[in-house]
């Protein structure tokens, strides 16, 4: 996927050199440029350490272990450019797997299944998105409430037990083409989330409302209906996600996704995008979801403990966004940037 | 009044970029007389304050105190030395009482402790001193804007300051509350301590100021005495301020009808911003909305623009009722704004010009898709003479006056047929402004209805066909364009009419 929602470049007189490429990129672009050169060199560095690491196995597996927060990532990626944050879907994709794995077992079709929950999840994404909304409250913490709240419900569901899933193995555990389904699956979404934030008002006006929401509210923006109509998809996004890790699984867990929110936004920051709204981009996002994956299977095959595995991650967010700050400082001292 | 001045700037000069905003200005200010401090806008009132207030580094000249050079003085160092400011906007913390607010920012108590009895004790001092029957355990928050105000005043001098700068400070004032507080100034000068008074209206600097300096263009124009035999009145000062009569450019022709109503405004109220406000606006015709920075004309554009909800009053757009609670149905009536504040207000900085002039137009109309059309903006950008022609640069490349020709495109581009235009050409070099003036009388001419929302007399001028002059909220006159003149203007705006 190319860098489909970045700015198109500047046409016009064109110095040449480095610096004149940086500015033709955009601060989004030139990011994801950056970013992409680092991935190569982190597998690099992995087949080198690891034999396996470079088989064709081990890649599928890679794109079906970072499929799930794939799907959560796209989602956060279309709030976050319009300055908002939902941190409550890892919650909500947990409990929409658990809702879906009684429903399963209580003799449902998979597709009454699918539907039920995603239209849960949907309204889960209203109603975050009403409140936030109505009472102005500061998303990052009215989704912390919400998450809570989904977790709970999990928890009283299950009796915060796992329930095993039988005879739903066909959005997880299958391949299309000889390509894990959840890959798949999460490709479509990425690649849908990129054609909307590129192509259609909605997410135009998303970018226009993080760029600067005042003067996207004089415009003429329905602010209000924009970041409700984010956070239904970030919903339904969620349910999905739920549903994939269940259907990979072969169980649904009550804690399925807790955590994999803030795993979400980590890779839609390490991709470029700006927490306070206005930037980023689908194609940096999928590049910080495989860094993450690549950088955790590394680890697996060579046997590090999982306690160092997330020191490791840990250290891998915190550096890969202390240097995406130095860059967007770098370029705007040079005046490449904006 | 004691000879020696207490404060001194002489020869300063102050430059931003190629812009000087003060080209050489001597001033002095004596201890317990209120000096006023008057200008058109632009004149480098504010850049004089703000040098004296510390906040700006002059490039050249000195500033004495009491006799004593100050050096490079910083804000920690203005107040120091015993420099107090007081801005438009109230700078105390509302959930702090009166007393804590007075105190605010001084040592009172020893190791770390507040001592609680000196608080309320300098507290009540600085209240007794100008009279002021306040609580002192009440929250700040609690208190009138009026009485926020004196509270300010009774901090500055519990600092025992000896210079005290007073920016606008009845901007946010009704009349009654305005005359208690040039009282209460008056009483902080009689305790000896040097007022500079910066205001807009003339007829307060009368009652209040002993002295009036008069800038004009980064220079000192006039020093008035105020108090003298004879008497100075408010249209010597307008004179002053305005400078000799330059020839200001003659308003487009009125082009086709201009019967037709399109926008009718009935005692619009918003707190006391907007007080019984009535404005038609006809098709074809240019009008425009004057008055003093804060006298309502920008509440009355956020009002018709959707942005504020009056609190009384009511709105009909080519006669059918318009209740816009969002600019959004506001410009489905066909009423657009450019607002003055266009980083702010106006643009998406991240995104391209093609992409910012569609951005109303889009927002309006209907499907899923975000249509981009290229020519269509490429014509706009030709136009008004964007430069560069480009419309797939970011916007934030263009310098200020493109990227206003770049807002008002957007305005137009929305299919606004009523159009706000707040301070059109500010900030927009001579060429750009010619043009943005030009094409303001094109729309005219095509039957839109356009108001001009200005603090600038020549830019109204320049640009209407009838003035409607605002003070304090009110609508204090109605001209033609044939009856005003930039001295008329600035009189009625300054109530330097009411003060004869």
């Amino acid at each position: 996927m190319s860098a489909v929602d970045s700015l198109p470049a500047a046409a016009g007189d064109r110095p040449r050199g480095p610096l004149a490429l940086l500015r033709r990129l955009g601060p989004t672009g030139s990011h994801v440029a950056a970013l992409a050169l680092v991935l190569v060199v982190v597998v690099v560095v992995a087949s080198l350490l690891s034999e396996t690491f470079l088989t064709t196995d081990n890649l599928l597996n890679v794109t079906r272990q970072v499929a799930v927060l794939g799907i959560l990532a796209g989602a956060t990626t279309l709030l976050m450019v319009s300055g908002g944050i939902d941190l409550s879907i890892g919650a909500c994709a947990s409990l929409c797997g658990v809702i879906a794995a009684k429903l399963l077992n209580g003799d449902a079709s998979a597709t009454v299944a699918v539907l039920a929950v995603v239209g849960i999840g949907m309204g889960v994404g209203l109603l975050n998105g009403l409140a936030i909304v109505a009472s102005g409250a500061p998303p990052l913490i009215l989704t912390l409430g919400t998450m809570s709240i989904l977790e709970g419900f999990s928890q009283a569901t299950t009796n915060a037990e796992t329930i095993p899933v039988g005879n739903f193995g066909w959005l997880g555990a299958a391949t299309l083409l000889g390509i894990p389904m959840p890959a798949v699956v999460a490709g479509v979404v990425l690649l849908a989330c990129g054609l909307l934030l590129r192509y259609t008002r909605l997410g135009r006006d998303a970018l226009a409302i993080g760029g600067n929401e005042h003067a996207s509210f004089v415009a003429g923006i329905g602010i209000g209906r924009v970041k409700i109509a984010l956070y239904v998809i970030a919903g339904a996004l969620a349910a999905l996600a739920g549903l994939v890790l269940v259907s990979r699984v072969g169980a649904a867990s009550p804690m399925g996704g807790v955590g994999l929110e803030l795993q979400a936004v980590a890779a839609v920051v390490i991709g470029g995008a700006s927490l306070a709204g206005g930037r980023g981009s689908v194609a940096g996002t999928v590049l910080g979801v495989v860094l993450l994956g690549v950088i955790t299977n590394v680890l697996n095959l060579l046997n590090v403990q999982t306690y160092y595995q997330s020191v490791a991650t840990g250290a891998v967010i915190a550096i890969a966004v202390m240097s995406g700050q130095a860059g967007t400082r770098w370029r705007s001292d040079r005046g490449a940037g904006h | 009044m004691g000879a020696a001045p207490l404060l001194r700037a002489s020869g300063v000069r102050k430059s931003f970029g190629a812009t000087q905003a003060l080209k050489g200005v001597d001033f002095e200010l004596r201890a317990g007389e209120v000096h006023a401090l008057l200008g058109p806008n632009g004149a480098g009132k504010s850049t004089l304050v703000k040098v004296l207030a510390g906040a700006h580094r002059p490039d050249a000249g000195t500033l004495t105190l009491d006799g004593r050079e100050l050096g490079r003085l910083g804000p920690g160092a203005a107040h120091a030395a015993g420099i107090e400011t007081m801005l438009q906007q109230t700078a105390l913390i509302p959930e702090l009482s009166v007393a804590e607010n007075i105190a605010l920012g001084r040592r009172v108590g020893r190791g770390g402790l507040v001592d609680w009895r000196a608080v309320r004790r300098d507290g009540a001092a600085a209240l007794a001193a100008l009279g002021l029957e306040l609580r002192l355990e009440q929250p700040v928050g609690e208190l009138s804007i009026a009485d926020q105000r004196a509270v300010e005043l009774a901090r500055a001098l519990s600092r025992r300051c000896s210079v005290l700068i007073l920016d606008e400070p009845t901007a946010t004032l009704g009349a009654r509350e305005a005359q208690v507080l040039l009282r209460q100034v008056r009483r902080t000068a009689a305790e000896g301590v040097g007022v500079i008074y910066v205001s807009h209206h003339l007829d307060e600097v009368l009652a209040v100021a002993d002295r009036a300096t008069v800038v004009r263009d980064g220079r000192v124009v006039e020093l008035l005495e105020l108090r003298g035999e004879r008497t100075v009145q408010a249209g010597d000062l307008v004179r002053a301020m305005l400078g000799r009569e330059v020839v200001v450019a003659a308003p487009p022709e009125r082009v086709g009808d201009t019967g037709a109503i399109a926008l009718e405004a009935r005692s619009l109220t918003v707190g006391r911003r907007l007080r019984d406000v009535s404005l038609t606006l006809r098709r074809g015709e240019i009008v425009g909305l004057f008055g003093a920075v804060g006298a309502g004309q920008s509440t009355l554009a956020r009002v018709l623009s959707g942005q504020t909800r009056p609190g009384a009053g009511s709105v009909a757009v080519d006669g059918a009722p318009l209740r816009a609670r969002t600019p959004r149905q506001a410009l489905r009536r066909g009423i657009a704004l450019v607002p003055e504040d266009r980083l702010r207000s106006g643009l998406v900085p991240a995104f391209d010009v093609a992409e910012n002039i569609q951005l109303s137009a889009r927002a309006l109309s209907r499907g899923v898709l975000a249509r981009r059309r290229l020519s269509e903006a490429r014509r706009w950008v030709g136009d008004l003479g964007v430069q560069p022609a480009d419309p797939t640069l970011p916007v934030a490349a263009l310098s200020g006056g493109n990227q206003q020709k770049v807002v008002f495109a957007k305005a137009v581009a929305s299919g606004g047929r009523v159009l706000m235009l707040e301070e059109p050409t500010a900030g927009v070099d001579v060429g750009a402004k010619q043009e943005i003036r030009a094409l303001v009388g094109r729309l005219a001419g095509d039957g839109a209805a356009v108001a001009i929302v200005s603090t600038e007399p020549e830019e109204v001028l320049a640009m209407c066909h009838r003035i409607v002059v605002l003070r304090k909220g009110s609508v204090v006159a109605e001209l033609e364009r044939e009856q005003a003149s930039r001295q008329a203007l600035t009189e009625l705006a300054t109530g330097a009419e009411a003060g004869r």
